[in-house]
């Protein structure tokens, strides 16, 4: 307590930064002064006593100018109007005191004292011109002014007063310029040490990397780094480390890395060999802290075998946290697929039919956007909204597919998944964000292969890249006139195209295909399929089939073209042999399949009871017929009446 | 399906043709392989793996592909498919299954001793599980083989 | 130097010696076995100065092998390199708990095994 006082007092006006110079300097002044406002104040008083008033006054003028200087120092923290305040007041009180003082003439000794006041406190410069003019003052009043007039003025004596004023300033100047080199060499060795004080402090308290010791049990020393104790808080004193891993990584991991740091302390094991299998080299580890969000930090480590000085093993541990660079890499993994996602999409998009993809993207895009004015509509019935838009996705999927644009297909099953289960209960809005999400995801794969199709299309050879696409054109367009006509008549129609290879048709029977297909279509929505409620009046499945087929056997190809209708209504037949080819009635008594066949390969038939625009539109069936005879073909007709029809060509290929 | 978890077995098949045959194999695009399928391989080298997950690591070569292969390691000439090349195409996909648990070291794994089946049209017992099979075709200086690896639950 | 190299596969054994010969054939000499049983008989009949054995082997594996070796006195201070495919961290640490020096993961590099058995020796 009195110690910090003294010091607060020695130390007066110094700031948290003075350097060693100002802190000699302060401690000087401060002790010098109040010695100084003592003894003044003790003179004072004699010399009250004494009744010599004058020199009473201005010795107590003085003490009090000195104390005010230091309060003044205290306040305002500048040690530099201390010194001044100080040397000035020695100038003039010295100097008066040599005026004045009377027996043998004590102001001569005072005198001595000046240049080290003022050369200390003010410096060289400034205090050495003060000296200087003390010293001028001085000799004339000493050798001129002499003093009061009746004390003795002896010469002698005023000149080895002068000479020994005149060695003290040159002794004081060149001690101080000593002290000061002295001083400025210490400073300066003191900021190197405290700079790399403050290095050395920041490296372990800012530097995350954690440096510890183990020992042969793998108990921790209490050397270590500062960022081992904040990363894994407080330990206890002989800590063993496993226990301060333990829960914060993989069981597996943490087993692995007992067993590995066990394998140090046997000497035989080649150390290059330990640093290569360490278990823990990238790890991540988990911290529960009480809060409700947990702490993972990726940290590195490294293990060193060390031999101490007693000859017993132990492990130096290394660790750096590395988060930052993991999610960095993590990140760069990312955008990496994501280019080669591109360059998937890239490599498919070139084989396939541009106008293809241009029109599945337009298509899909539409699709997309079906859906979003779907989720648009505010409804109850979450169910049905996830239906429709399953169906949709559903139908993206399978195009996707059929272009090979494996990536989006692979997230628009996942999507489809996701549909699958949010069909059977309510969805939530949760589910429902999750929803959209998706919808976004896909549309920014859309996005990615639109750019990547107009990049491409200005280089795209159209000569011979389509043959993988054939199927998929020629399915698009059969779906979509099946569409078209299923709404015409209210039919439900699923096309079966699994044993159709495209690829099998020669050019020289693709408009045969083409015109048979299509004309055989018409003809089975028009007239065989029956509409939903009769099939299941009929115990049939409500969707109608159709399936296409094609084979080649030998050098044969084989057609056929099936569905699950209702079959050849001979009744109808017959009805229309008689009113539009003017059969008898006797005439059709006795109709087979086979008659009924060629009754309606023959021009101008049809039992259609309206005459529509699309199943009248039919080139008609004797067309094909002809058609098939004239390339060498046979065209065969079965039918079962009441459950199936079907149309079956050969041609020589 | 992750492609990492096939890539382990990709770079040490790689680096064991590198380091025994001198050859630097060129990878085809790989497909789905039907387990009914038979490729018309001569030998094929077959690991089981077992562990935390179960799988199979196949490689399979014509019979004059195999040979030559074989003839350049150990330096002679060899007419048949003899002991040399039965050991050798073991110690192959022993060192392609072991090498590739690197790349797997998420999943504990242990792999079987290698069995060799040879003879033109061959079949190899795959598992009857559901797990899909990727087929990586290669092509050397001398021909191609293939490289079969199924991994259950890992591989979708 | 006499060396046991153990491994099922021949031409693996011979690998390995070839590798070693190409060096320097004056300085060593091979026993070979293809199995664990085999190897330890013949550490049993012989003396030998370094052991390279691979991990997986009919009968008696590698590692069963090398851990019946340090259990007994004799065979405590062996020089024992693993030669094998299994290229997992978990199993290298496996092998060097079961008491390995050293470890090298097939196909064999030259320089590697030179190196390593040199280390090896050194250290023992």
């Amino acid at each position: 307590m009195f110690k910090k006082f003294l010091f607060s007092i020695l130390y007066n006006g110094l700031t948290e930064d003075s350097g060693l110079k100002d802190k000699s300097r302060s401690a000087v002044l401060n002790s010098i002064s109040l010695i100084s406002v003592v003894i003044l104040l003790s003179y004072a008083v004699i010399d009250i006593i004494a009744k010599i008033y004058l020199i009473a006054f201005i010795t107590a003028t003085t003490a009090i100018l000195i104390l005010f200087a230091i309060i003044l120092v205290g306040i305002t923290k500048r040690i530099s109007i201390g010194t001044s305040t100080v040397s000035y007041i020695a100038f003039i009180f010295f100097l008066l005191i040599l005026a004045t003082s009377r027996e043998e003439r004590a102001g001569y000794f005072w005198i001595m004292l000046f240049p080290l006041v003022s050369i200390f406190f003010l410096g060289i410069t400034h205090g050495t011109i003060l000296t200087v003019l003390f010293g001028l003052i001085s000799y004339f009043l000493i050798f001129i002014y002499k003093g009061p007039a009746d004390v003795i003025f002896i010469h002698g004596m005023g000149v080895r007063v002068m000479g020994a004023y005149i060695g003290v300033s040159l002794f004081t100047i060149a001690f101080e310029i000593i002290r000061m080199m002295a001083f400025d060499q210490l400073e300066k060795t003191t900021n190197d040490l405290v700079a790399r004080r403050k290095q050395t402090a920041m490296i372990f308290n800012n530097v995350k990397q954690g440096i510890f010791l183990l020992d042969e049990d793998l108990v921790l020393s209490e050397e270590r780094s500062f960022y081992f104790n904040e990363l894994f808080g407080k330990t206890r004193i002989n800590q063993p480390f496993l226990e301060l891993l333990k829960d914060k990584l993989p069981n597996r991991d943490f087993i692995a890395t007992k067993d590995y740091l066990e394998l140090f302390f046997n000497k035989t094991v080649n150390p290059a060999l330990l640093s290569s299998i360490n278990p823990i080299e990238k790890v991540l580890i988990t911290f529960d802290s009480k809060k409700a969000e947990e702490k993972q930090v990726w940290l590195e480590f490294a293990f060193e075998r060390i031999l101490s000085k007693n000859g017993s093993i132990e492990i130096l541990g290394l660790f750096r946290d590395i988060t930052e660079r993991v999610t960095l890499e993590e990140q760069l993994i990312k955008e990496e697929n994501e280019s080669i996602k591109n360059m998937e999409n890239l490599f498919q998009i070139i084989h396939v039919n541009p106008e293809l993809m241009e029109e599945f993207l337009k298509d899909t895009s539409d699709e997309i956007n079906s859906i979003n004015e779907l989720l648009k509509v505010e409804t109850q019935d979450t169910r049905s909204l996830v239906n429709n838009i399953f169906t949709i996705i559903h139908g993206i999927k399978g195009n996707a597919m059929l272009l090979g644009l494996s990536n989006l297909s692979e997230r628009l099953k996942t999507f489809e998944d996701y549909l699958k289960d949010l069909k059977s209960s309510t969805a939530t809005w949760r589910e429902l964000l999750k929803l959209t999400v998706n919808l976004a995801e896909i549309k920014h794969d859309l996005d990615q292969i639109n750019t990547l199709i107009e990049k491409i299309i200005s280089f795209q050879k159209l000569t011979g890249e389509n043959v993988k696409s054939k199927k998929y054109i020629f399915e698009q367009n059969l779906k979509k006139s099946i569409d078209k006509l299923c709404k015409e008549y209210n039919k439900d129609v699923i096309l079966d195209l699994n044993d159709y290879n495209i690829d099998l048709v020669p050019d020289k029977y693709k408009k045969l295909f083409k015109d048979s297909i299509s004309q055989f279509i018409r003809n089975s929505i028009a007239h065989g399929i029956e509409d939903k409620n009769e099939r299941i009046i009929k115990n049939k499945k409500p969707d109608g089939t159709i399936k296409i087929s094609l084979e080649k056997k030998d050098d044969k190809l084989y057609f056929s073209f099936y569905d699950d209708g209702r079959g050849l209504s001979l009744e109808k037949i017959k009805k229309i042999a008689i009113e539009k080819k003017g059969y008898s009635k006797a005439q059709v008594e006795n109709f087979t399949t086979a008659d009924a066949a060629k009754l309606i390969f023959s021009p101008g038939f049809s039992t259609s009871d309206k005459v529509d625009n699309l199943s009248g539109q039919g080139i008609g069936m004797n067309v094909i017929k002809t058609h098939v005879d004239k390339v060498g073909g046979k065209l065969n007709l079965r039918s079962s009446s009441g459950s199936f029809c079907e149309f079956k060509i050969l041609l020589h290929a | 399906m992750d492609t990492k978890y096939i890539e382990p077995f990709i770079e040490a098949t790689i680096n064991v043709f590198r380091e025994f045959y001198k050859e630097e194999p060129i990878l085809r695009s790989p497909f789905l392989f039907d387990k009914e399928e038979n490729l018309g391989w001569d030998l094929s080298a077959v690991i089981g793996i077992a562990g935390e997950t179960k799988g199979v690591v196949s490689i399979s070569f014509p019979k004059n592909l195999i040979i030559q292969l074989t003839e350049k390691l150990v330096g002679h000439e060899i007419d048949s498919l003899n002991d040399d090349v039965i050991d050798s195409t073991g110690e192959i996909v022993n060192i392609i299954a072991g090498n590739a648990k690197k790349g797997l070291e998420q999943y504990r794994l242990v792999i079987s001793l290698p069995s060799i089946v040879e003879g033109p049209d061959h079949k190899i017992a795959w598992p009857t599980s559901s797990m899909p099979i990727i087929t990586i075709p290669f092509d050397t200086s001398l021909g191609p083989f293939h490289l079969s690896v199924g991994l259950e639950d890992i591989i979708k | 130097m006499k060396i046991l190299v153990v491994d099922d596969s021949r031409i693996m054994r011979t690998i390995v010696k070839n590798s070693l010969l190409q060096n320097n054939s004056a300085l060593y000499s091979f026993l070979e076995a293809d199995n664990g049983v085999d190897a330890f008989n013949i550490l049993e009949r012989e003396h030998v100065d370094l052991l390279l054995v691979d991990w997986n082997m009919p009968h008696l594996n590698g590692l069963d092998l090398v851990k019946e070796l340090r259990i007994l006195p004799k065979y405590k201070n062996l020089p024992i390199i693993m030669i094998t495919s299994e290229a997992a961290k978990y199993n290298v640490i496996e092998a060097v708990k079961a008491g390995v020096n050293d470890y090298l993961v097939k196909p064999v590099d030259d320089k590697k095994l030179l190196l390593k058995i040199e280390q090896v020796m050194s250290i023992n």
